[in-house]
């Protein structure tokens, strides 16, 4: 689910254009999956609502097992998404399509498991599971929300290059800073060597988050060499570019780490919620 | 013949992008060699980390290298110092990131031969400016495995590991004594649905109590082993009978799963709250009474789907006459104006008028002081819903007194209800001295001095006869039925039932009515006879009950028309009509319990 592709020429035309023809996946098919959800959830709350079982509504009234039924097939197919997403296709069942029914349809079911929960909540393995997939629900409507705003973010940081040329626009100033540094005098070699050393992205989770290097060796080099000196003129041109290049390429990695992160939280909760769902399912049915 | 002079050759090898070496050989002659970054050393090696100018490594006169470096330098990983550097093994230099090996040439002899080489260096080039987050899997890994470990197999595993409770007492310990537990893991607790009621509340640590087989519903046979005494609500075949489903794939699902209907736990569900709750629904009721007789042909019930529209009027047992001294009982709608031939002679109101000779003994007496009430001899049970039976001494017996004087003027009471010891004080007792108390304005009969009967001549048969000669005591209440065949005087009483609770599928519970006067629903005031039967019909109930405008007037009381305001689901001990009329006793017998926490 990356950004869309985007037209390359600058003007504010083509920048407009995409919007009007492009279709995220929330509106895909004009809410044709925002519709089905509602329809769903609409009529789980109805049913919900003019039941009236004895002694109080829970998971083992027919409408509660109804309800489970149709929580769990909904919990392993939007889990699927995990397998289906690795392969991009067209038409009706698109990736598109799909993110777009896995969105609304994840939105649905933290309504209709939790009629089906009955509202009875406890220190169990039952609540544990309901709990998970809020869990999970949540943490999906946090990367909807990444989703609705970095693309934009993410293109605009990267103006027309694409990663790859930003990618080889970097590997040009390691050779240039290289050749620039090898005729100079050791002093000013090691801190070309720091400034090629210090990786473009940071390695921790916390640095490419905030989108810093600690202790940046580029900076660190311009900082360092002195100005005005014409001999190391060339190598502080070389430097600056590469500062600002690596500010872009930083400010890259931050957008994109946002975009994986929430998976972070998605992924292994869906994991073990599916975990959690097992055990529920088997123990309600082994203590019957 | 001197050594040749010793050669230096450069063997320099670099990694193909697509995989492989490239070897590049070239003949540096006899050295020295110069190393570093600057273009003009014989090796160059282009790497920040090494300096312009790192080191020199000339030829030894004994086939060894002399190391002179300008810049610090590791041989082996140690730092060197400038001099000779034997060559008995090879030698390697880090240079940055390239490796330098000093080594005698194997191919010719006296060379030596630099081998340079870089470290493969692996920069992907997307990787570098984005790499991915890592973690995901790992964490998924970890939480699944902790989750099915935890709420998975560890309760299954203590599930295993504990053992079935070994007795029926086993269990009712295990519920009702506060410090008798099982050893045995309590893992099983997170799969707990909810919190148990307050009576199996001790349960809580033992799911296998109840939880006999996994994936097994709690069995009805399970309930008994402690519930031993739980009236069924009919017999067992007659009640699936009733329940059966049609065949489909409901029924065909529930019988796979074994789950018949009719269970206990259909009813009382359990996990629920403190209380362990019991169905009162209605509609659980009348989905099998609506349409009873369709659906139990011999059914001796009535159809009832409704408290307010569809209930069959009252059908109270009455006595309907003796087999000889055993009482016959037959139900009766009340619509039929039943009644009820207790073989008694009896009239309420004579008794409860507030003017009559019957009013003013009472209140000359010091027990009660004023004209008869209902409670005076009808007392509430001091436990339960009705009323103690009516006893002759203590309900009657103030007025209708059995005391007679013996010659000495000693006072002797007659035994009630022994008609034959009666007759055999009074004969023993001689002539009555006491004068007849009387009760103005009725002629009250004594024991012992009823008026002359033809046919007894002897003074002390007179006397003993007396009672039960019409104008006797006895005849106050009771018909008196004569046998003197045997040439001997014998008196026998007719016999007496009163009945105690009329109705089969409900006690009504007087004390829940306390507010309302007697008078409202039994018509005793003008009863003339014993066979009147002074039960309220079912219009009289529905006055207030199920009824919504009353209700509306009434709001603090409870005037219910639910089924289980009245009935019961497990019928008890003390129902008056005969035995097996669609009701099983289980082995142990009555429960006089059930009846009044059911009510």
């Amino acid at each position: 689910m990356n950004a869309p592709a985007r037209p390359s020429a600058p003007s504010t035309t083509a920048r407009r254009a995409p919007q009007a023809i492009h279709e995220g996946f929330l509106a895909h098919r004009r809410y044709r999956w925002a519709w089905i959800a509602a329809l769903l959830a609409g009529s789980s709350v109805l049913l919900y609502a003019l039941d009236d079982p004895w002694p109080r509504p829970n998971g083992g009234t027919a409408l509660g097992y109804a309800l489970g039924t149709l929580s769990a097939g909904l919990i392993v197919w939007l889990s699927l998404l995990g397998i289906r997403k690795r392969r991009f296709t067209d038409g009706p069942w698109s990736l598109k399509a799909w993110v777009s029914a896995h969105v609304w349809l994840g939105l649905a079911l933290a309504i209709i498991a939790t009629l089906h929960a009955g509202f009875q909540f406890g220190w169990n393995v039952h609540t544990l599971a309901w709990a998970l997939m809020m869990g999970v629900i949540l943490s999906g409507v946090w990367g909807v929300v990444l989703y609705q705003r970095l693309p934009r973010q993410l293109s605009d940081n990267r103006a027309t290059a694409s990663e790859r040329a930003m990618a080889a626009a970097l590997a040009e100033s390691d050779r240039a800073l290289e050749a620039a540094a090898r005729p100079l005098g050791d002093r000013e070699a090691a801190l070309v060597r720091d400034a090629l050393a210090t990786p473009a992205v940071g390695r921790s989770l916390g640095s490419r988050l905030a989108g810093r290097v600690p202790r940046c060796g580029t900076a660190a080099a311009l900082r360092a060499l002195p100005e005005g000196d014409p001999e190391l003129a060339p190598l502080r041109d070389l430097l600056a570019a590469r500062s600002v290049l690596l500010a872009r390429i930083r400010t890259n990695a931050r957008l994109k780490t946002w975009l994986q992160v929430w998976l972070l939280v998605h992924v292994p909760l869906t994991v073990a919620l599916l975990a959690a769902l097992l055990a529920h399912i088997v123990s309600v049915f082994f203590y019957w | 013949m001197p050594p040749p002079p010793a050669r230096f050759r450069l063997r320099q090898v670099s990694q193909r992008l697509a995989g492989g070496e490239i070897v590049r050989e070239r003949d540096l002659g006899p050295g020295p060699v110069t190393i570093g970054r600057a273009t003009d050393c014989d090796i160059e090696i282009p790497d920040l980390a090494v300096a312009l100018r790192h080191l020199m490594l000339a030829a030894g006169a004994g086939g060894e290298v002399v190391l002179s470096p300008e810049a610090p330098v590791l041989v082996d990983g140690h730092p060197a110092s400038p001099g000779p550097l034997p060559l008995a093994e090879p030698r390697t230099i880090a240079l940055g990131s390239y490796r330098l090996t000093i080594a005698r040439d194997a191919a010719e002899a006296g060379a030596i031969l630099l081998t340079l080489e870089q470290a493969p260096v692996d920069r992907a080039l997307p990787d570098r400016l984005t790499p991915p987050v890592a973690g995901r899997r790992t964490a998924a890994w970890v939480l699944g495995l902790v989750v099915l470990l935890a709420f998975l197999a560890w309760p299954i595993a203590g599930f295993l590991a504990r053992p079935l409770p070994p007795t029926a007492a086993t269990a009712r310990a295990l519920a009702a004594e506060p410090h008798f537990a099982r050893a045995g893991p309590r893992s099983d607790r997170a799969w707990l649905s909810g919190p148990m009621s307050s009576a199996h509340a001790r349960l809580v640590a033992d799911c296998k109590a109840c939880h006999q087989a996994p994936f097994e519903s709690v069995t009805d046979s399970t309930c008994r082993s402690c519930h031993e005494d739980a009236h069924d609500h009919a017999r067992p075949d007659r009640l699936l009978a009733v329940l059966a489903e049609p065949p489909g794939p409901v029924a065909a699902a529930r019988a796979m799963a074994g789950l018949p209907p009719g269970r206990c736990t259909v009813c009382h569900t359990e996990h629920e709250g403190p209380k362990l709750l019991s169905n009162p629904e209605t509609s659980g009721c009348a989905g099998c009474h609506r349409d009873l007789s369709h659906r139990l042909s011999d059914t001796p019930l009535r159809d009832a789907g409704d408290w307010r529209e569809d209930h069959p009027e009252f059908r109270p047992f009455v006595v309907a006459g003796f087999e000889g001294p055993r009482p016959l009982l037959r139900q009766v709608p009340l619509d039929r104006r039943p009644e009820d031939r207790n073989g008694l002679r009896f009239s309420h109101a004579q008794h409860l008028s507030a003017a009559n000779a019957v009013a003013r003994m009472a209140q000359r007496l010091q027990a009660y002081g004023r004209p008869l009430g209902c409670a005076d001899c009808h007392r509430p049970e001091k436990t339960g819903p009705g009323f103690l039976p009516v006893a002759m001494e203590r309900d009657c017996g103030a007025c209708h007194s059995l005391a007679v004087a013996d010659a000495s003027g000693r006072i002797v009471e007659l035994p009630h209800g022994k008609p034959a010891e009666v007759v055999a004080t009074l004969a023993g007792l001689g002539p009555p001295v006491a004068p007849r108390p009387t009760v103005a304005g009725a002629a009250r009969a004594l024991p012992g001095a009823g008026p002359a009967s033809p046919g007894l001549a002897p003074a002390a048969d007179l006397r003993a006869a007396a009672p039960f000669l019409p104008g006797g005591v006895c005849r106050d209440c009771h018909e008196v039925q004569r046998d003197s065949a045997q040439g001997r005087l014998t008196f026998a009483i007719a016999p007496v039932h009163l009945i105690g609770r009329f109705y089969q599928r409900s006690q009504f519970p007087h004390g829940q009515h306390k507010t309302v006067r007697c008078a409202t629903c039994h018509a005793a005031g003008t009863s003339e006879q014993a066979e009147d039967l002074l039960l309220p019909a079912i219009a009289t109930c529905r006055q207030c009950h199920g009824n919504a405008d009353w209700a509306a007037r009434h709001p603090e009381t409870k005037a219910s028309g639910a089924c289980a305001t009245c009935h019961w689901f497990h019928p008890d001990a003390r129902a008056p009509g005969p035995d097996a009329r669609g009701i099983v006793r289980t082995a142990r017998g009555a429960v006089a319990d059930a009846g009044r926490r059911a009510g």
